[in-house]
């Protein structure tokens, strides 16, 4: 056994995917580079011919020509039963959407990272901001966002437990902020090769419901008429939606037994909500951030807790409803701007939906903040702002006016002109 | 495993059994994903359809296959031992395929009197 | 690692190629090995020219896990990479409190920075011609700072202390980093342990 260059130590999120992709034990990996991506596949390129892997795993490393190759790829290497992995971020993962739409029609089981970066549409961005899968939310694949390094790595091995599930069947995208946690380091731990195997599914030489044999041959993708199937099939894929809540708690609380550190219940991850009066929810680097706010807020009097949404697909209706129902003050803090929407984001926008549907949810508080787009930073004082104006709600009765908010949302770290704004900052950092 | 899994199985392990239609009656009767096993006329008897009837002559025939490899439905076969084309017609739609491209234009298109 | 400060925030200045970025990260896997509980590496990322001022920080955990992934505006401590750096808006006038390592192998006007900061400077491009530690034709400057930060020392209410960085730890990552160019990075960083001037 050769000993491993790398176990224990501070890790780029993205050398963190590309060893866990490894560690779980993936037979084909397509790549195509794309900023803020490109070092994972760079990693994975080193790390398929290093010896430590070379000795006990083969991995088929495939360059392709474009992102759309790329979920191709993954789409045929997953029809023959191949365990599949890829990254890809923003203009990348739209050019991909084609494929993404097939893998959850023929329901596939590839994991792919989302290293998420701002959409391009002009307005050249290449920093953080959700838009890009939640451009896929209604797509079918199950969505989850990241916020250490430690979890990138942990759930990309749990990934492939909860896709090649016999009841789900559906891609896994996990996504983590780009460059927030890309090219951040932190520390993270490697699971040893050995325990890593006893905790992911065992490989099946064929999936229950595709397979490439020449012998007995299938189609897939054949024309399916309205008055047949096709209503049917769709339902199908909300129905393997539906059935991965379970199996997500399932593998969260298996790891963590196994491992002994987890990640709430995989759909949600409380901080603080026992005793809280108002709610910070949000998901990614910020929502962790949000638990240093609620820290920095109880030391000046307000009892705030942090909510963090991992899992946005499927939606944990009955986890969230169980805090806001004891906590009614809520700021649903987003990084993704959902254009011409009820909020303006897509996840306070469902937060609404779901407590409109529980009579017990109806007269909750949802406050929609939505800030950071394209990689600005969201500073402490900002979410600490976000308490305070939840308790001037719950004081007062009415949502409180600032000149950041318009049409009901908070547009958190809007330039109001209020203070200079940092032009020759601008030109230090560079002029991409 | 339940009933349906167990028939899928069975479909999934072996061609011969598998059925002519996919009979599916209900939500809960269905498999993961559309995909489709390909049988002999699965779409039904599509000789039916049929205006014009293909129709070789043998004796002008060269062997060269261009009607087997052009036609889309793969109802023309070739018999082992004379080496001559054979059309299936309970699946011959008669669309003309394999006598437009015919080199030697022996397939004529007549029609049906039915 | 027992000292009550939550998070040591220091602010690397450089120039594209003199390794501000890696030094950050180099810093946190020193600092964990030296047993730091949590530590954050981020550079900022732009345009990636060698020469062009670069910005990276990394936040030092003696006991809680990071949660803040933005970068640091009040620096516990600056290292500067270069003194032409200086005059520059973000860097010499962004500096509020805490220490401030440069390099550098002449005089500084100290009062370019505020009054109860800690300044020191150290030659480490000097050290890195010296030695012959070049990496592309260019001085390597990182290691030999991290050297020199074993020496500085941090000051607020409770006193006076270094960061608790050893300059053993920097011999064996930079071993396992650099192969056989760690041995020189070493040596050169022993140097800058040695070289390196408090002025203030």
């Amino acid at each position: 056994m050769v000993k491993p260059k790398f176990m224990e130590g501070p890790l780029k999120g993205n050398f963190a995917s590309a060893y866990a992709a490894m560690d779980a034990d993936v037979d084909v990996i397509t790549a195509y580079p794309i900023t803020p991506q490109t070092t994972v596949v760079e990693k994975l390129s080193e790390l398929v011919g290093e010896e430590e892997f070379t000795e006990r795993q083969h991995v088929e490393y495939v360059r392709m020509e474009s992102e759309h190759s790329v979920g191709a790829g993954l789409v045929g290497a997953s029809y023959a039963g191949a365990r599949t992995f890829t990254a890809t971020a923003g203009q990348g993962l739209l050019y991909m959407t084609e494929m993404v739409h097939w893998m959850t029609g023929a329901r596939l089981p590839p994991v792919v990272a989302i290293q998420t970066r701002g959409i391009t549409g002009p307005g050249w961005n290449i920093w953080a901001d959700y838009g890009d899968i939640l451009s896929l939310r209604d797509s079918g694949i199950m969505i989850q966002f990241i916020a250490s390094h430690q979890e990138i790595y942990d759930s990309i091995l749990q990934g492939f437990n909860i896709t090649e599930h016999p009841d789900v069947f559906l891609p896994l995208f996990p996504a983590y902020g780009g460059f927030v946690l890309s090219h951040t380091a932190k520390p993270v731990k490697r699971i040893p090769w050995e325990e890593a195997q006893k905790f992911v599914r065992p490989k099946t030489p064929e999936w229950p419901h595709v397979w490439v044999d020449g012998e007995r041959p299938i189609m897939s993708n054949a024309l399916i008429m309205p008055q047949n199937f096709y209503t049917e099939f769709r339902i199908k894929i909300h129905e393997a939606q539906m059935n991965a809540i379970p199996v997500i708690k399932d593998t969260m609380a298996e790891f963590e037994k196994t491992f002994g550190r987890g990640y709430g219940n995989g759909l949600v991850v409380p901080y603080k909500c026992d005793d809280a009066e108002v709610l910070l929810l949000g998901y990614g680097g910020n929502a962790l951030q949000a638990e240093d706010a609620v820290d920095k807020a109880r030391e000046q009097g307000y009892k705030a807790g942090a909510l963090r949404l991992r899992t946005y697909r499927p939606f944990p209706k009955e986890d969230l409803l169980h805090y806001i129902k004891k906590i009614p003050y809520v700021a649903v803090m987003e990084r993704a701007l959902a254009f011409g929407s009820p909020t303006g984001g897509a996840v306070s926008t469902d937060i609404m939906a779901i407590c409109q549907r529980d009579p017990k949810a109806r007269n909750a508080h949802i406050v929609p903040f939505i800030g950071g787009l394209g990689g600005r930073d969201v500073f402490l004082d900002e979410q600490i702002d976000q308490i305070k104006i939840l308790y001037e709600l719950k004081e007062k009765g009415e949502v409180p006016d600032r000149k950041y908010k318009m049409w009901d949302t908070f547009w958190t770290g809007l330039i109001t002109g209020d203070k200079k704004v940092e032009v020759e900052n601008q030109e230090y950092f560079g002029d991409i | 495993m339940t009933e349906e899994k167990k028939n899928w199985e069975l479909l999934r392990m072996n061609r011969e059994k598998r059925p002519k239609v996919q009979n599916w009656t209900s939500y809960w009767d269905l498999p993961y994903g559309p995909v489709s096993l390909p049988v002999k006329g699965s779409a039904g008897r599509t000789g039916d359809w049929r205006t014009f009837r293909p129709v070789v002559d043998n004796e002008k025939c060269i062997k060269c296959y261009f009607c087997y490899m052009y036609c889309p439905e793969g109802t023309i076969s070739v018999n082992d031992e004379t080496g001559f084309v054979e059309i299936d017609y309970n699946y011959c739609k008669g669309c003309g395929v394999c006598a437009t491209n015919c080199p030697k234009e022996c397939i004529d298109m007549e029609k049906e009197n039915k | 690692m027992t000292d009550g400060k939550i998070i040591y925030e220091i602010t690397m200045h450089g120039r594209g190629g003199q390794g501000a970025i890696t030094a950050a990260l180099l810093l946190c896997e020193i600092a964990y090995a030296d047993g730091y509980k949590d530590v954050l590496s981020i550079p900022k990322i732009g345009a990636e020219r060698r020469g062009a001022p670069i910005k990276a920080f990394s936040k030092l955990s003696p006991k809680n896990a990071i949660k803040n992934y933005s970068a640091t505006e009040d620096a516990d401590i600056t290292i500067i990479f270069d003194p032409t750096l200086l005059p520059l808006p973000g860097v010499a006038d962004a500096i509020k409190h805490g220490t401030v390592l440069l390099n550098t192998n002449k005089d500084l006007d100290l009062n370019i920075f505020p009054k109860d900061c800690k300044i020191y400077t150290v030659p480490v491009t000097d050290i890195a011609l010296e030695l012959n530690l070049l990496a592309s034709g260019y001085p390597i400057l990182n290691i030999p700072l991290l050297g020199a930060l074993t020496k500085v020392k941090y000051k607020d209410e409770q006193g006076e202390r270094t960061l608790g960085l050893n300059l053993d730890t920097i011999k064996k990552i930079a071993l396992k980093k650099f192969g056989s160019k760690g041995e020189l990075n070493y040596q050169a960083a022993v140097m800058a342990a040695e070289q390196v001037k408090e002025l203030r």
